[in-house]
């Protein structure tokens, strides 16, 4: 909430003054966006995939988001609580052969419970500490899920399906995705805005002062822990049924990385961060595979420095991101609301 | 309604506090004065639950709270602010202050999330509670405005507000006018008098600034290395030899 508002937008209730969408930036800008995503189909062609991925990684980044940026607890082993939805999600439907939805709410029941029981040492153990600790199950869980396996750890899953519709096409699969992304992003939001949100960033900024407010730290760090798990195993499931192969390798710690550049990236403690970050580390890793083999084809020299093109690019825009923006592209969009709010005059 | 009996807290053979017994009335502002080091804090530490003291006990309202862990003493009803401000630095007053509400709400996650409805009627109930303490200490121009900004004594306001928005059912505070401005102490003290008048709310109160404390309290306690050295209405405190050893060293004169 912008301390200053703009004119004339005047609140007549406290209903409207706690609205999600609470300019009217924001109020056209959400009416545009929805048809827009809704069409992106016929925007996009066959890139469509992009869409996909980014819709399913920024369901993952809300929760981490909820977890890191408004709970203030550093998780390294994101990636993991993925994997755990995505296997339960492949041995419910493939070895049990339960139908997705059913599947899909397992997942995240699974990866709640998974993430509950990771936040509990969080009374204890902060800051770095609980960083590593995330980081021992994150190598724990690519460690088990290698050895119930057997070898390489590769399953096939049905695709996602619902009633007795399949989902074949990539098409297909962004709708069942964006019913399922812009349901959890308004339900991540609703809980930043409730009681929920306000403990969470209570304990985020000054743990002890919480605890005088009657707010139990081991309660909410667990909980937060679990919703941050749940979103992660959602979009686990989600993978594993676009996919319908799921495979540890798309699980380890790079991904866990991924996730935190997306957040940083988005803007911690923004509730737009997350898809937006999604979004922006999509489209680079994805562009970086075009782009790169041109690259090299064009100066070959640059052939050992184009291969980890990807990290130091990453890095570069984190480490820019923190020097001059440390609130994001969620902060440069409030920003350039900002500017339009008050356009075309300088203040 | 709380009872303080003979509390000893100690760090690695530095007590802290030795023996300390008083009880606060309803209704009453009670004073601590001291100087640093007295052990002031540590009490007030004990009260809410930061400090587990090695001998005593507490007893709120007939109950006894020794034990009990700080968010279920809050729960009780006791509400404190912090010498150095604790606020959440990036949240707004208004979410301060509503955060102050949340352990009486009920909604649960799946209402939360879900908003329109229960929740939603909920949180604009409590909306207006702390709206009328945002008018009470007279911050609405600050509502939006994120904490970290804010003068000072705005800040001290703030943190006020936070713990009345507890409805508790005693206030601490601590050191609530440190490196504030003459008015803004006036200011202070006109709102801890009207709740104590308006609302019967009995608040212990650490303040080093002498005229004040003697002021707006019903009665003081004087500590010095962890002890009581003495008890008793403004006037007689002011003038009691043990205290003013405390303060100046030596017996004045």
């Amino acid at each position: 909430m912008a301390a200053v508002r703009p004119c004339g937008d005047y609140k007549v209730s406290y209903a409207a003054d706690m609205a999600l969408l609470d300019t009217a930036f924001y109020r056209v800008g959400f009416a545009l966006l929805v048809p827009a995503l809704a069409a992106a189909p016929f925007l996009l062609g066959r890139y469509i995939f992009l869409m996909n991925i980014i819709g399913i990684f920024a369901i993952g980044a809300t929760g981490l988001a909820i977890l890191t940026g408004f709970t203030g607890q550093i998780s390294l082993g994101h990636a993991a609580f993925m994997a755990v939805g995505a296997y339960v999600s492949a041995f419910a439907s493939e070895r049990f052969g339960f139908a997705f939805p059913v599947a899909m709410v397992l997942a995240c029941l699974v990866a709640f419970l998974f993430g509950a029981a990771v936040g509990l040492p969080s009374l204890r153990i902060k800051g770095l500490y609980l960083a590593i600790a995330t980081l021992a199950f994150q190598f724990l869980i690519e460690y088990m899920i290698i050895h119930a396996t057997g070898g390489t750890g590769a399953i096939l899953v049905p695709p996602a399906g619902v009633g007795g519709f399949v989902v074949e096409t990539e098409v297909q699969f962004y709708y069942l995705l964006l019913v399922l992304w812009l349901g959890s992003g308004i339900f991540a939001a609703n809980i930043i805005r409730s009681r929920y949100g306000l403990a969470f960033m209570a304990v985020r900024d000054r743990d002890y002062a919480a605890e005088v407010l009657g707010i139990n730290l081991l309660r909410y760090k667990v909980l937060s822990f679990g919703l941050a798990a749940l979103y992660a195993g959602l979009a686990g499931s989600l993978w594993a049924h676009y996919n319908k192969l799921v495979t540890p390798e798309h699980f380890t710690i790079l991904t866990s990385i991924d996730y935190i550049a997306m957040i940083v990236i988005g803007g911690m403690g923004s509730i737009w961060g997350p898809h937006l970050g999604s979004a922006f580390v999509v489209f680079l890793s994805q562009g970086l595979k075009i782009l790169t083999p041109l690259l090299i084809k064009v100066l070959p020299m640059f052939g050992k420095i184009a291969v980890p093109a990807r990290e130091v690019l990453f890095g570069m825009v984190i480490i820019g991101l923190l020097i001059w923006e440390p609130g994001g592209l969620a902060m440069l969009l409030r920003k350039f609301k900002r500017y339009l709010d008050l356009w075309p005059f300088a203040y | 309604m709380l009872q303080v009996e003979d509390l000893h807290v100690s760090f690695k053979g530095v007590q802290a506090l030795r023996g300390v017994s008083f009880s606060v009335e309803p209704g009453e502002i009670l004073g601590i004065i001291g100087p640093n080091g007295a052990g002031k804090t540590s009490v007030l530490n004990c009260i809410n639950g930061f400090y587990r003291p090695q001998r005593g006990r507490i007893i709120f309202h007939g109950k006894e709270i020794t034990h009990l862990p700080p968010d279920a003493r809050a729960a009780m009803g006791i509400a404190r602010t912090f010498q150095n401000i604790a606020l959440y630095r990036g949240m707004s007053v208004l979410d301060n202050i509503m955060s102050g509400r949340i352990h009486h709400m009920r909604s649960n996650l799946l209402a939360c999330g879900l908003w329109f409805g229960p929740a939603q009627r909920e949180h604009t109930a409590h909306r207006r509670v702390v709206e009328e303490i945002i008018d009470f200490l007279e911050i609405e121009e600050y509502r939006y405005h994120p904490v970290a900004d804010l003068p000072y004594g705005i800040q001290k306001k703030v943190e006020l507000g936070r713990a009345l928005a507890m409805e508790p059912r005693i206030l601490l505070l601590d050191e609530p006018m440190a490196g504030m401005s003459v008015d803004e102490k006036m200011d202070m003290a006109r709102y801890i008098l009207e709740l104590k008048e308006v609302r019967g709310l009995p608040i212990l109160l650490i303040e080093h600034d002498m005229g004040v404390v003697m002021d707006i309290s019903d009665r003081l306690i004087a500590m010095d290395y962890g002890v009581k050295i003495a008890e008793g209405p403004p006037s007689e405190i002011q003038n009691h030899p043990a205290v003013i050893q405390a303060y100046l060293g030596e017996e004045a004169g």
